[in-house]
C-alpha cells in the first residue's frame, strides 16, 4: 500500500491476534493457558471448561463422568506429558493419556479449592489453594507442605528460574522462595508499600514480579528495581509476565499487551536512562481494550516455538514475536499550527513541504499563550510514535511527549526556535524534525533604543534637577548674604551717627560747660553758655530720637512715615517763619518702605527744606504725596526766589547733586522743576513694592 | 495775689524730678504739692491731693504713664494732664490725648517753656498739631459703626480737623472758615471730649474682649 512520506509499506500479518469463541473455544474469558509436552495449548476458560488446540482447531475436553465439567480453574503440564487440572471445588485431576483420575482434600491435599498450579523442571507439581498458610508440592506419592510465614495471604503467583529456583508471590506482595526445606521471603526494596503479586518469571536475567498497582519489579542477585509508569511503564498493573527470546519483555495487564526491552531496563537500572520505551500492541492491531485476566495461574506462556499466549478477558492473545520487525522508517514530522491567544497564525494543513517562509514570524509581547499543533505520520503503529519538542530559548532540554501539541505562554521578548522530532514503534528517530522560527517583540519600553533614551533622559532629569536644587540653595544664600550685607551696612550707619552727631553733641557740651565755669564772673558768657548747652543737649536729644526713629523696623509702614513728615516738617518750617500745607492722603496701602529707602527719602526731604529755609526766601511751602503702583511721590513746592535749572551751580555747592545721589542709592530718581522768581517744585520719585495707586485729594483752597 | 497753680510731678528719673521741681518752685505762679515715681504712687496719691496739673512722663516703670491717664480721669477729672515725652511719638502722644492729657511737652524742656504750657493747660488750652489732627481723623474714621449720633465728629469739626491736618494754625483755619479763634478753640476742646469718650469705649471694648 502506498502511505505520505513513507513510501511504499508491505502489509504483513500481525504481530498479535485473539482467538476467540470464532476460534472454537468454549467462552472467550480465558483464566489460565498451558502447552503439553506433545506441543497442545490447553485453556481453562472464565466458565470453568478445558479447551485444547491441535492442529488449528479448538475443542472441548471431556471425559468420563468423573470430569465434573466447568468447574476448572487452572492448568498446568509437566514434562512427563500429564495434564494437572485445578479445580474451584472439587480438588485436582490429573488428565493422563486420555484418562482423568481425581485427588481431593481427603486424599492429602490442602483444599479441594486450588487456585495455582506449577509444573518445575523435576515433574514437581506445586500446589496453590484458598488456604493462606502453606504451598503444597505433589511427586507421585509425595505430599510436602511448605509453610508460608504466618500472617501471609495466598499464593497467587508462581515461578521457576533456570536455576531451578522455586518462587511464590503472595496477595500481599511477599516474595518467597525455597531455600532447604522452607520457604523464605526475600526483600523488595524499591516498594515503598507492598502491592499484590500478581505474576511471577524467572529468567536468566532474573526474576521479574508484576505487581497489582505498582508496575513491574526486578530481583538480579542483590539487586533490585522497581519500574513504573513513570519510568515509561505503559501500566502499573501488571497481571501476566512472559519472556520471548528475542531479548524483550512481555507484559500483560489492564491496558493490554506490550513489550519492554531487557537492554534498555538494564540501562534503566545502571541510571543511563531514566525512561524505557514500551511497544503496545492492541489498539494498532484492531484489539482496543485488551484486558489481561488474573487471579488463576499460571495464565501467560511460551510455547516451544516462540509464540507466546495471554489469558485475556476477551480471548487468548497469541504474539508472534518472529513477525515482528523493526520499523526503519522514520516518521515524517509536521508542525501543523501555531495559535497565538486563538488565533490561527499559521496553517499548514494544506501546505506543501514547506509552509513557512524562512525569515521568522513577528509575535507581539502581549499574548498570552503559544500552542503548537504537531504531528509525526506513521501508519505502523501510531500510537507507538513518541514525539520529542524543544523550545529554543526556552526549554533547557527536550521534551518527550505522546500529545500532538505544546503550549507556551508569556514567553519574554527574544527570538525562539521550536524544534519537534519524533520517533517510531521501533525506536528510530527522524534526524531532522520540523521546526519553526519566531521573534517575540518586546514591547516598546523593552527596546533598547527606548530604555537608552529613557536613561539618557533620566540622567539628564537628574542632572537638571541637581542643578536646580543648587542654583536655588546658591540663590538662597546669596541672599540672605545681601540681607546681611545690608543690615552691616544699616548697623554701621546707625554706629557711625551716634558716634558723628552724639559724640560730637556730648563732647560740645562738656567744653561749654568748661567754659561756664571759666566764665562764671561774666553772667551774660556765662549764661550764653549755658544756654547753648541746653540748646546742644536738645539737639542732641533730636538727633537721638531721630537714629531711633530710622532704626526702629515699627516705623517702617508708609503711614508712619507720613506720620512723622506731618510731625517734624510744619515745626521745622514754623521755627524759620515758613508756614506750611500738608497734602498728605488719609487712606494710605499697608506699604512697608525699605529700611534705606525710608532713610535716604527722610534725609533728602531734611535737606530740601533745609534748603528752602536757607536760600529760597520763600513763605510757604506744599508738600505733596502720591502713592502709585510701584512708586511713591513725594513734592516739596515753595514760592520763593526759584532758580534757573539750567544754569550753572552757584558758591561751588549744589546741594541736588546730593539729592540725586541720595535717590540714586535707593532706585530712585529727583526731578526739579522751577524759574526765576516763580518758586521751586521738587520731586521724590522712590520705588515701593505692592501698593495701589493713592492719591492725595485735591485741596481747594 | 491768685492762687498758685497746685502741680503734680509723675517722673521715674529722680533728676528730672529734682529740676522739674526746682523748676516749679521757683515760680510764683505754680506750687509742686506732690512728686511721684511711679504711676502707682500717683494713683494712690493724686485723688487726695487733687492737683490742677499733672506733669506725666510717658514711659514709666510699671503702669505706663497712658494708662494713668486713663485711671486718673474719673477720679480727678480737674486736673489738667500734660504729658512728657523725649519722643515725639505721634502715636503715643495721641493715645495720652485721647486718654485724657491735655498736651505734651518734649525733654528737655526750658524752664520758661515748662512754666507757660502749665498756665497755658491751667488756662483750657487743647492743642493739636497737624500730625496729632490726622491720627484724630483716622481715629475717628475706625471709630465703631455703632456709636452714637453724638459721639461721631460733626461737620465742622471735620473741616477744622482737616486744615489742622492740612498745615493752617488755629488762627489760618479760623480764617478760613470765618469764624473766630475762641470758636477753633471750643470746636477743639469737644473734639478732644468725643476722643476721650471714644477712647474710653474702646477701652472698654477691649478689655471685655469685643
Amino acid at each position: 500500500m502506498g502511505s505520505t512520506g513513507g513510501g511504499l509499506n508491505r502489509l504483513r500479518p500481525r504481530a498479535l491476534e485473539l482467538l476467540g469463541a470464532e476460534h472454537g473455544l468454549p467462552f472467550e474469558t480465558i483464566r489460565s493457558v498451558c502447552e503439553d509436552s506433545l506441543g497442545s495449548l490447553w485453556v481453562v476458560t472464565q466458565n470453568g471448561f478445558v479447551a485444547v488446540n491441535r492442529g488449528e482447531s479448538w475443542s472441548v475436553v471431556s471425559t468420563n463422568s468423573d470430569w465434573p465439567r466447568g468447574q476448572a480453574s487452572c492448568i498446568a503440564s509437566d514434562k512427563r506429558g500429564d495434564v494437572w487440572i485445578g479445580t474451584t471445588d472439587n480438588g485436582l485431576y490429573r488428565w493422563r493419556d486420555g484418562q482423568c483420575s481425581v485427588m481431593h482434600q481427603r486424599d492429602g491435599l490442602v483444599s479441594d479449592r486450588i487456585w495455582t498450579l506449577m509444573a518445575d523442571s523435576e515433574s514437581n507439581l506445586w500446589v496453590a489453594s484458598d488456604r493462606p498458610n502453606c504451598v503444597q508440592r505433589l511427586h507421585d506419592e509425595e505430599r510436602q507442605r511448605f509453610e508460608l510465614p504466618a500472617g501471609s495471604r495466598v499464593v497467587r503467583a508462581m515461578a521457576e528460574d533456570p536455576s531451578r529456583q522455586v518462587w511464590f508471590g503472595t496477595e500481599d506482595g511477599r516474595l518467597l522462595d525455597l531455600v532447604g526445606s522452607s520457604l523464605v521471603e526475600e526483600a523488595q526494596p524499591s516498594l515503598s508499600r507492598p502491592a499484590p503479586i500478581r505474576c511471577l518469571q524467572a529468567t536468566a536475567d532474573g526474576v521479574w514480579i508484576g505487581y497489582g498497582g505498582a508496575g513491574l519489579g526486578w530481583r538480579d542477585g542483590g539487586r533490585f528495581m522497581r519500574v513504573g509508569t513513570e519510568q515509561g511503564l505503559p501500566d502499573d498493573f501488571v497481571s501476566q509476565i512472559a519472556a520471548d527470546n528475542r531479548g524483550a519483555l512481555w507484559l500483560a495487564g489492564n491496558r493490554g499487551v506490550f513489550s519492554i526491552q531487557v537492554s534498555e531496563l538494564r540501562q534503566l537500572a545502571d541510571g543511563r536512562i531514566n525512561r524505557i520505551r514500551a511497544t503496545s500492541y492492541g489498539k494498532n492491531e484492531g484489539l482496543p481494550s485488551l484486558q489481561a485476566n488474573f487471579g488463576f495461574g499460571l495464565a501467560a506462556v511460551r510455547t516451544h516455538d516462540g509464540r507466546i499466549c495471554f489469558s485475556m478477558l476477551t480471548g487468548l492473545a497469541v504474539v508472534h514475536p518472529d513477525r515482528i520487525e523493526p520499523n526503519i522508517v522514520a516518521p515524517p514530522v509536521l508542525i501543523e499550527r501555531l495559535t497565538v491567544d486563538g488565533r490561527v497564525l499559521v496553517d499548514a494543513e494544506f501546505g506543501g513541504s514547506g509552509p513557512f517562509a524562512d525569515q521568522p514570524l513577528d509575535i507581539s509581547q502581549t499574548h498570552r499563550e503559544l500552542k503548537f499543533d504537531f504531528n509525526a505520520l506513521s501508519f505502523v503503529a501510531p500510537g507507538n510514535v513518541r514525539l520529542r519538542y524543544q523550545l529554543d530559548g526556552c526549554d533547557q532540554k527536550p521534551i518527550e511527549t505522546t500529545a500532538r501539541n505544546a503550549t507556551y505562554s508569556y514567553l519574554p521578548a527574544g527570538s525562539y526556535r521550536f524544534h519537534v522530532t519524533a520517533c517510531n514503534n521501533s525506536g528510530v528517530w527522524n534526524a531532522d524534525g520540523a521546526s519553526l522560527a519566531f521573534i517575540v517583540e518586546p514591547l516598546f519600553w523593552q527596546t533598547w533604543w527606548f530604555r537608552l533614551g529613557f536613561l539618557v533622559a533620566f540622567t539628564g532629569a537628574t542632572i537638571a534637577l541637581v542643578r536646580y536644587i543648587s542654583f536655588r540653595r546658591l540663590r538662597h544664600r546669596l541672599q540672605r548674604l545681601e540681607q546681611e550685607s545690608v543690615v552691616a551696612k544699616d548697623r554701621a550707619r546707625i554706629a557711625k551717627d551716634l558716634h558723628d552727631d552724639l559724640g560730637a553733641h556730648l563732647s560740645h557740651i562738656a567744653m561749654l560747660s568748661e567754659l561756664a565755669q571759666t566764665d562764671f564772673d561774666k553772667p551774660t558768657q556765662a549764661r550764653d553758655h549755658l544756654d547753648q548747652i541746653f540748646r546742644t543737649a536738645r539737639l542732641l536729644t533730636r538727633s537721638l530720637d531721630e537714629i531711633v526713629w530710622a532704626v526702629n523696623p515699627r516705623n517702617d509702614a508708609l503711614e508712619r512715615f507720613v506720620g512723622h513728615v506731618c510731625q517734624f516738617a510744619p515745626e521745622f518750617l514754623r521755627a524759620a517763619g515758613i508756614r506750611s500745607r500738608l497734602d498728605m492722603p488719609m487712606d494710605l496701602p499697608p506699604v512697608e518702605l525699605a529700611a534705606n529707602v525710608r532713610h535716604q527719602l527722610y534725609l533728602g526731604l531734611k535737606e530740601a527744606l533745609h534748603n528752602i529755609v536757607k536760600h529760597s526766601s520763600a513763605t510757604e511751602v506744599w508738600l505733596r504725596l502720591s502713592v502709585a503702583e510701584d512708586a511713591l511721590t513725594l513734592t516739596v513746592e515753595d514760592n520763593g526766589r526759584g532758580f534757573d535749572t539750567g544754569a550753572a551751580p552757584k558758591n561751588g555747592g549744589d546741594g541736588l547733586i546730593n539729592l540725586r545721589h541720595r535717590m540714586g542709592e535707593i532706585g530712585g530718581r529727583l526731578e526739579q522743576d522751577s524759574q526765576p522768581d516763580r518758586g521751586a517744585r521738587i520731586t521724590f520719585v522712590v520705588p515701593i513694592e505692592g501698593a495701589r495707586a493713592v492719591d492725595a485729594p485735591r485741596q481747594n483752597c | 495775689m491768685q492762687t498758685a497753680i497746685t502741680v503734680a510731678i509723675v517722673e521715674d528719673d529722680a533728676g528730672l524730678r529734682t529740676s522739674l521741681s526746682g523748676i516749679l518752685q521757683r515760680s510764683p505762679e505754680c506750687r509742686c504739692v506732690g512728686v511721684y515715681g511711679s504711676a502707682e504712687e500717683a494713683l494712690a496719691a493724686l485723688p487726695a491731693v487733687r492737683p490742677r496739673v499733672v506733669l506725666m512722663d510717658i514711659n514709666l516703670p510699671g503702669m505706663d504713664g497712658v494708662e494713668c491717664v486713663r485711671r486718673l480721669a474719673p477720679t480727678n477729672p480737674e486736673a489738667q494732664i500734660l504729658m512728657l515725652t523725649v519722643h515725639e511719638d505721634t502715636d503715643f502722644i495721641f493715645d495720652s490725648l485721647a486718654a485724657g492729657a491735655s498736651g505734651y511737652l518734649l525733654k528737655p524742656v526750658r524752664a520758661a517753656e515748662l512754666l507757660a504750657a502749665v498756665k497755658n493747660v491751667y488756662a483750657g488750652g487743647a492743642p493739636m498739631t497737624s500730625s496729632i489732627a490726622r491720627k484724630v481723623v483716622q481715629s475717628f474714621k475706625h471709630a465703631r459703626a455703632a456709636a452714637a449720633e453724638t459721639e461721631r465728629l460733626s461737620p465742622r469739626e471735620q473741616e477744622i480737623l482737616d486744615y489742622l491736618a492740612k498745615g493752617y494754625s488755629y488762627k489760618e483755619t479760623a480764617e478760613q472758615m470765618s469764624i473766630s479763634y475762641s470758636t477753633v478753640h471750643t470746636h477743639i476742646e469737644h473734639i478732644y471730649h468725643k476722643l476721650h469718650v471714644q477712647s474710653r469705649a474702646q477701652a472698654v471694648a477691649k478689655y471685655l474682649g469685643v
